[in-house]
């Protein structure tokens, strides 16, 4: 043990806050070192009159009347602002919480498999080219009741193709429901975005949704892309059977336009 | 930890006197206005006494006792009355700050210690002849203090003045005890050259006499 060290365990010592080791070692060092062996005689005498310095040059001075009146009230008035900056901290803790909360329940919704509420249309998946998904169980028909048709052929095969599905066929307003949209395209270069404008011309009125796909989609191939029907649901109260597709380029971004052909009614419950 | 100048200047405190600083802290939490009073009676001079060694004169003192007591009562309903948090440590340390942020200020200007009492309080029984202060040793002492700078001094006042321990101190300045530690073996190094300076001189002055 050096002196600097043997230096800073002293007051330590003197306490006997130290282990039996440190002590140990320390008296090791001051049986060896007469000026560590001095520090800690002298150091009694150094804190009395440092002490007694300090006692001292305060002693007598005391805080004057009028002033003691004035931290009372300063206090009292502070205590009361306190007491009310916690009641709205709480308050604040509670609704924060209760937001969280809420958003806890939105966010395992989604993870559930719930749909999303934005964006309107989402990604699902991307095919490569040739590897439409409308074989099988799946089913390309936009109409209840009618057979199902492929995507139709563009007439210029550089021009992309697309096809909306409901599902289920048939439905209620307030039943859950999907709306999938096919988008197939021959490109060579991806696609940064897609442009759907929904035609809706229903028994009850005319509407015009827009809805737009971040990309990129891939230039070749078929993307499928989920489109959330919840900005439908709260103004559209017919069942709506999509057909005709239409796809056109405007400065770089495809649109698709659907348009409502057939309308039923659902019967309310 | 000290306990000065428990006074009941309203007659109906008497009960809350006898209570432990936590109970009356407790109780100022509720609002209780007569513990409010109480607490305050029972720490301002205290505080006030510790700000003046910090500040070196009375109306910064004044200040920021007033200052430490806002603070304090603005943050006491979020103060947590539990084993090991002691209320009078959590005063010191928003005295110190207090003070220290003053201090800080750019206008603010340190002044030099006010003319010592003519008679100094000791304390016989423990009052060796040679280390007996006198009024011009006492101003050479605390003109040592004065100039070990603000971090040494406000280590040497907390741990001789508030008696307060290396751990303690360590909370109060948020700093690590081992700082605090070589912080005070800084501090009496240099003091204890002041006080060496002052034992020469006296035993000069004394042979000068028996030589006479």
């Amino acid at each position: 043990m050096n002196c600097q060290a043997a230096s800073l365990l002293l007051d330590d010592y003197r306490e006997g806050l130290l282990s039996q080791r440190e002590c140990h070692l320390l008296e090791l060092h001051l049986a060896s070192c007469p000026e560590c062996a001095a520090d800690l005689r002298f150091r009694p005498a150094l804190d009395r009159d440092v002490r007694r310095t300090l006692a001292a040059s305060v002693q007598g001075l005391t805080l004057p009347p009028e002033m003691t009146a004035r931290i009372v009230y300063a206090a009292e008035h502070n205590l009361r602002k306190g007491r009310r900056g916690r009641r709205v901290r709480r308050s604040l803790q509670s609704t924060v919480m209760l937001v969280g909360l809420a958003f806890l329940c939105v966010g395992l919704y989604f993870l559930a498999g719930g749909d999303p509420s934005t964006p309107g249309v989402s990604i699902v998946s991307q095919l490569p080219a040739n590897s439409l998904p409308f074989s099988g169980s799946h089913d390309p028909v936009v109409a209840p009741g009618r057979s199902p048709s492929p995507l139709p052929e563009p007439a210029d095969q550089t021009l992309p193709s697309a096809s909306l599905v409901f599902e289920p066929r048939t439905m209620r307003p307030s039943d859950p429901y999907t709306m999938t949209l096919f988008f197939q395209s021959n490109q060579e270069h991806q696609i940064d975005s897609l442009h759907v404008e929904l035609d809706v011309d229903g028994p009850t009125g005319f509407y015009r949704f827009d809805l737009a796909v971040e990309g990129p989609l891939p230039g070749r191939g078929v993307s499928i892309l989920r489109v959330t029907p919840d900005v439908l649901e709260a103004r559209c109260q017919e069942q709506y059977l999509m057909s005709a597709t239409e796809v056109f380029r405007d400065e770089g971004t495809y649109n698709v336009r659907m348009t409502l052909s057939d309308a039923v009614t659902v019967p309310s419950r | 930890m000290k306990l000065l100048d428990v006074k009941d200047r309203n007659g109906g405190g008497d009960a809350l006197i006898s209570l432990d600083t936590e109970a009356l802290v407790l109780r100022c939490q509720r609002g209780d206005r007569l513990a409010v009073e109480t607490l305050i009676l029972r720490y301002q001079n205290y505080v006030y006494r510790l700000c003046f060694l910090v500040m070196r004169n009375e109306q910064d003192a004044e200040d920021m006792t007033q200052e430490t007591f806002i603070r304090a009562f603005r943050a006491l309903p979020r103060f947590e009355v539990r084993e090991g948090k002691n209320f009078e440590g959590w005063l010191y340390r928003i005295a110190v700050n207090a003070c220290r942020s003053r201090m800080r200020r750019k206008w603010y200007q340190v002044l030099p210690w006010p003319e010592p009492a003519p008679t100094i309080a000791g304390e016989p029984e423990e009052q060796p002849d040679r280390l007996l202060m006198q009024g011009e040793a006492r101003q050479e002492m605390l003109a040592a203090i004065d100039a070990l700078g603000e971090k040494h001094r406000l280590v040497v006042i907390l741990r001789y003045y508030a008696g307060l321990s290396n751990e303690e101190i360590a909370e109060v300045l948020s700093i690590p005890s081992g700082t605090v530690r070589s912080r005070l073996h800084m501090a009496r190094k240099r003091l204890k050259k002041v006080l060496k300076e002052r034992e020469n001189k006296a035993e000069r002055t004394v042979s000068r006499g028996v030589a006479a």
